[in-house]
């Protein structure tokens, strides 16, 4: 069987004795879209932040392409192994134009020296064009990302991210705080990216992920509590369980 | 063509507009001593660029930065402190030949060269250890505030090599042919190594590198996210202000004829960061316009008032930052930015009100869809 696109093997952290993630287990496939759910304090975040290089885990490690990545920094995550990541923030450069903020994520110019010599070529500035169509900023693109609206923040960021051309997208709760107009949008935006891209989605929000979702992994208190499709997951006893207790 | 020059933004016609007159003040016709200060303005301007490129642009407070530019003035001083052989503070100290590491510095083109790279290999050093063990922020200030603190010890403790808080004189301008230069050739040195500076903080600061820069100081920890090594950058940066902070020294102690201890201090740092404040941070023109704004208050208010001036340009800066919290040229840009985008901005309305509609619509049209998301 060929490697898996990432492998996330018994991985644990610990802060301060409180065990955020325990002896967890990922397989996600190239091409796969995985949803990962649980409630509040789960571990959701805390695995992204582990596969991206920002928190370095206790035990366990993370395989990508079946390399070992485990607890090497977040830049040489992003840029030499190419995961891509939203946060759920949403987090970019206030004060930098909607363009600006999308030019400096390209791909392929993030050592000081390429920095140097980069231009933008009528290449780059199609490329950019058609980014920002596709998250519906293009019109605004010379305004700065502060004085945009959340859902259109958000939307920045998810552009961010399909600029760095990852081969996997790690989305955190890309529909936290819209308004059901704005989640409307972001869900036809990320479905554009599936089938192009492999994607784990963090989210909170059962109905969205109905949307999207092809595998969904629930977690529960650190741990893996069920996975499967999403019919498979609303019937499984002990997933209602959690839910109905928490929500 | 119209077009090109309407892209430029209103602060880069401010820019050929101060060095237009920097440039015709020797002709105005002026004392020549207001020509010897607008010399030594004119060193401070590329000290003023060069802490804008590490605290305008990348975010890093330096309160030692006149340290770098110490070195600079202190390497071309000592250079024409040994031209005789051990000079006076030497020999008072007992030291009769000219210590063994100083005689390089005899030859003013060594001089000059150590007082560039000398400046340059201390930052790198630095900013290894800071920005690589990942000290940012208020951390990088303080950090910063006590090697000024150290540096001036070091200095005033070495009187024998420094001739401590007396300082440097008889810095000559850089003599060509056994003969300084004269002060209205020196002048025009002095502009034309500030305007290539200037060319060259403009060419940096468009790049790409300089935007990287920009957003290491908009949100660092999303930088390394995108694959940036940010602590690399910040090295390169601080490396590259510390050689011009190195270059305005060895500029402005000629201009001045000497270089003291005073010119090291937190106070010489403190005084540039203010200026580029009341400028603005983080567009070169600040640096620039508040250098020559202030600078020339202070000798003008103080000539007036002599015992209050002080007091005068101290309310001056408070009202300036209160009302113009981003600097004079901040504010024209800010004017310039919002005037310029304004369409947009009604874009931005325009696209929220049609988000609503596109939904509306979908909500009769696709039941499903609207049930799953107003069933959450």
């Amino acid at each position: 069987m060929a490697t898996a696109l990432l492998e996330v093997k018994n991985l644990s952290v610990e802060f301060s004795g409180f065990k955020a993630i325990n002896n967890v287990n990922l397989k996600i496939e190239e091409g796969e879209v995985r949803v990962l759910i649980g409630p509040n304090g789960a571990g959701k975040s805390t695995i992204a932040d582990l596969i991206t290089g920002k928190t370095k885990p206790t035990a366990g490690s993370v395989f990508f392409k079946g390399v070992d990545i485990t607890g090497k920094s977040p830049d040489e995550i992003a840029g030499k192994y190419k995961i891509g990541r939203k946060f759920q923030g949403p987090n970019v450069f206030d004060n930098m134009t909607v363009y600006r903020n999308i030019e400096i994520a390209l791909s392929g110019y993030t050592t000081v020296w390429k920095s140097l010599f980069y231009r933008r070529t009528t290449e780059i500035k199609k490329k950019i064009k058609a980014l920002l169509e596709q998250i519906r900023l293009y019109e605004i693109r010379d305004v700065m990302a502060t004085e945009l609206s959340h859902g259109q923040r958000q939307w920045l960021e998810i552009g961010m991210v399909i600029a760095q051309n990852p081969s996997l997208i790690i989305l955190d709760e890309p529909t936290a705080g819209m308004t059901a107009e704005e989640t409307f949008k972001t869900g036809e935006m990320i479905k554009e990216l599936l089938g192009e891209h492999t994607v784990i989605v963090v989210e909170h929000d059962m109905d969205f992920v109905r949307q999207i979702a092809q595998t969904v992994t629930v977690l529960h208190q650190g741990r893996v509590l069920a996975e499967g499709t999403f019919e498979e997951i609303e019937k499984d006893p002990q997933v209602i369980q959690v839910y109905l207790k928490d929500d | 063509m119209e077009k090109t020059l309407k892209k430029i933004p209103i602060n880069r016609w401010i820019d050929m507009l101060a060095f237009v007159f920097i440039l015709i003040f020797p002709l105005l016709g002026f004392k020549q001593f207001r020509v010897d200060f607008m010399c030594q303005v004119v060193a401070y301007i590329i000290f003023a660029i060069s802490l804008d490129l590490l605290w305008g642009y990348t975010g890093l407070m330096s309160l030692g930065h006149a340290v770098l530019f110490g070195m600079g003035g202190y390497m071309i001083g000592i250079c024409f402190q040994i031209q005789d052989g051990a000079p006076a503070f030497m020999t008072r100290e007992g030291i009769n030949e000219v210590p063994s590491f100083f005689l390089p510095l005899k030859n003013e083109t060594v001089a000059f060269i150590v007082g560039l790279l000398l400046p340059t290999a201390f930052a790198v050093f630095l900013g290894f250890f800071i920005f690589k063990s990942k000290v940012s922020g208020v951390f990088f200030t303080i950090i910063t505030l006590a090697l000024a603190q150290i540096a001036k010890d070091f200095v005033a403790n070495q009187q024998a090599y420094t001739n401590g808080f007396n300082g440097l004189q008889g810095i000559l301008r850089y003599p060509v042919s056994g003969e300084p230069l004269s002060k209205i050739a020196y002048y025009y040195v002095v502009a034309a190594v500030a305007i290539l500076v200037y060319v060259f903080c403009i060419f940096l600061t468009r790049s790409r590198f300089g935007k990287v820069a920009v957003s290491i100081r908009e949100n660092e920890s999303r930088v390394k996210f995108l694959g940036y090594n940010p602590a690399k950058f910040k090295i390169v940066i601080f490396a590259i202000s510390g050689f011009l902070a190195g270059l305005s020294g060895l500029m402005y102690a000629p201009a001045m004829s000497s270089i003291t201890i005073e010119e090291i201090s937190v106070t010489a740092s403190t005084f540039v960061l203010i200026c580029i404040a009341v400028g603005g941070r983080g567009n070169l023109t600040g640096a620039i316009v508040g250098t020559l704004l202030i600078q020339w208050a202070k000798v003008l208010l103080s000539e007036q008032c002599a015992n209050y001036w002080q007091l005068i340009l101290g309310v001056i800066l408070l009202l300036i930052i209160f009302f113009m919290p981003q600097g004079i040229i901040g504010k024209i840009i800010n004017v310039q930015y919002s005037i310029k985008t304004r369409k947009s901005k009604e874009k931005i309305l325009e696209s929220e009100e049609n988000i609503s509609s596109v939904s509306l619509n979908n909500k009769q049209g696709d039941e499903e869809y609207g049930n799953s998301f107003t069933g959450g």
